[in-house]
């Protein structure tokens, strides 16, 4: 190691956390809106794929008849806000992940962010 | 300052996926460039830690002068922001990090850019994934980058004065910044700080106890937020500015002052002919007859013009209604055909912290450009 004023790094980096998100989320290729390691985004939605109220979807689901209302997972659900339409994801959940516990929940809103973000917000 | 030739690693991808870097080649088109990379002498890497150390100080100076000189329309600052910035100036609260973007060509002064102090990316492969590239491929050299360890110091420093148990980090849903993060929550985990992730969508508002929550219901004193404080207020502004003082945002609104590209203007409008800036106008290109005109906020080259003599290079994006600033254009060499941008880190605190370099083939640095390692000796 050449002796300078700018490197003092004389060992390994630990780097436990970001491996094992990393081989997680590579393990999960494939799923669309894994944002996530450990869950995916659903937002309750209406036959033109409109967001509503969650408690349109907590009830017995049906993708027939004239129920219109289904769980749309990843994509854009993570932050549309109710009345705003979803895209980038899917009605069926990804393999392996786990959903619901990103909902609305009661007590406060969500999806107060995340609008002007078209993809990554960092530069 | 050198451009070479390197054989990559045959496994190059899955060392740099091991290391977190899964987005190396995103839609087929590599980002990580280990084909090539550049070497320097000890003495240039010193000139670029001096001017790192020396352009955050002349950033010091610029957000006092902002605020003294009341310069927040200039740069397009909400008004209803102004008090909060203000008041999170002289308090300073927690800050972690920034990045200079500059032009070097190994002889004279690098020059700025311009500073993404607010949510800078490019972080993971400047600090981790490139160490890693000079230790195999490099191993007898040297590399400018303690950016590891200077973060975990910067957290160790913070824990104590956090607010929350928890380090909320906030992120929207793209790869690059879910890495981005994660690599953030792990150096400050080795702090000893605990940590969870977000989704911008998922932090909640409690409208009657007035607080951000966590999807557990949890409130949020402490939150980490890779989304652009224009953003943040132009979606909830608010509650957003009700909570300034109340919890813990990194970075903190105050560098609403420097993620700017207005910065580049008061920066030369205070220290005209400093020779780690180009020369910079609000608005108009004053006497410029070559310049780069760029949105005050704009991002990853969006919305950027180059008018030369030759002609005007343009490129796209949702830009630019905030204002314009004209900046000289910069002596960015061109090497085999490549233009590198320098990203010079800087962690609260800690000092110049490392560099990555971002490399294209055209004339202005995009999302599309290479990241491609450096080492010195």
């Amino acid at each position: 190691m050449i002796e300078s004023g700018i490197v003092r790094r004389t060992k390994e980096l630990h780097i436990g956390l970001l491996a094992s998100i990393a081989a997680a989320t590579l393990a999960m290729a494939g799923c669309r809106g894994c944002g996530t390691s450990h869950a995916v985004s659903r937002r309750c939605v209406d036959g033109s794929v409109t967001v509503v109220e969650d408690r349109y979807c907590d009830g017995p689901v049906s993708t027939s008849g004239s129920y219109p209302y289904r769980w749309y997972y990843g994509g854009s659900s993570s932050y549309a806000r109710t009345g705003q339409s979803v895209a980038g994801g899917s009605f069926d959940k990804p393999a392996g992940a786990s959903a619901g516990s990103h909902s609305v929940s009661s007590g406060s809103v969500r999806g107060v962010f995340g609008g002007s973000a078209g993809h990554g917000a960092g530069g | 300052m050198r451009r070479e030739r390197v054989q990559p690693r045959p496994n190059w991808q899955a060392e740099a996926e091991r290391l977190g870097l899964i987005y190396h080649t995103p839609n087929g088109v590599p980002y990580w460039d280990e084909s090539v990379c550049y070497r320097f002498t000890s003495a240039e890497v010193d000139v670029l830690e001096a001017a790192t150390e020396e352009l955050q100080q002349l950033c010091l100076k610029a957000g006092q002068f902002i605020i003294d000189n009341d310069r927040f329309a200039d740069l397009h600052v909400p008004p209803a922001a102004v008090p909060a910035i203000k008041e999170a100036w002289e308090r300073e609260p927690p800050s972690i990090y920034g990045r200079f973007d500059l032009a070097y060509d190994g002889r004279n002064p690098p020059k700025l850019l311009e500073y993404n102090a607010q949510t800078p990316t490019a972080l993971l492969e400047a600090s981790v994934v490139q160490w890693y590239w000079r230790q195999e491929q490099r191993p007898a050299t040297d590399q400018f980058n303690s950016i590891h360890e200077k973060l975990i110091a910067k957290w160790t420093d913070l824990r104590r004065y956090l607010k929350g148990d928890t380090l909320y980090f906030m992120h929207v849903d793209d790869m690059e910044d879910m890495m981005t993060v994660s690599y953030l929550r792990d150096t400050a985990g080795q702090a000893g700080i605990r940590t969870s992730a977000l989704l911008v969508g998922e932090v909640g508002w409690n409208e009657s106890q007035q607080c951000f929550r966590d999807l557990d219901e949890k409130t949020i004193r402490s939150l980490f937020a890779l989304y652009p404080w224009e953003w943040l207020l132009g979606e909830f502004s608010g509650p957003v500015l009700r909570t300034c003082g109340a919890m813990d945002w990194i970075e903190p609104i105050w560098k609403m002052m420097w993620s700017n590209k207005g910065l580049l203007a008061i920066l030369w409008e205070m220290f005209p002919k400093h020779p780690n800036l180009l020369e910079a106008h609000l608005q108009r290109p004053g006497g410029l007859a070559e310049y780069v005109r760029k949105p005050l906020l704009s991002r990853e080259g969006a919305n950027v013009t180059l008018h030369t003599a030759g002609g005007t290079v343009e490129t796209g994006g949702d830009y630019g209604e905030e204002g314009y600033v004209y900046q000289a254009l910069a002596p960015i060499p061109t090497i085999d055909g490549n233009r590198p941008v320098l990203g010079s880190w800087y962690i609260t605190d800690q000092g110049p912290a490392g560099m990555g370099i971002r490399e294209s083939s055209g004339p202005i640095t995009d999302n599309l450009s290479r990241f491609v390692p450096h080492y010195f000796d």
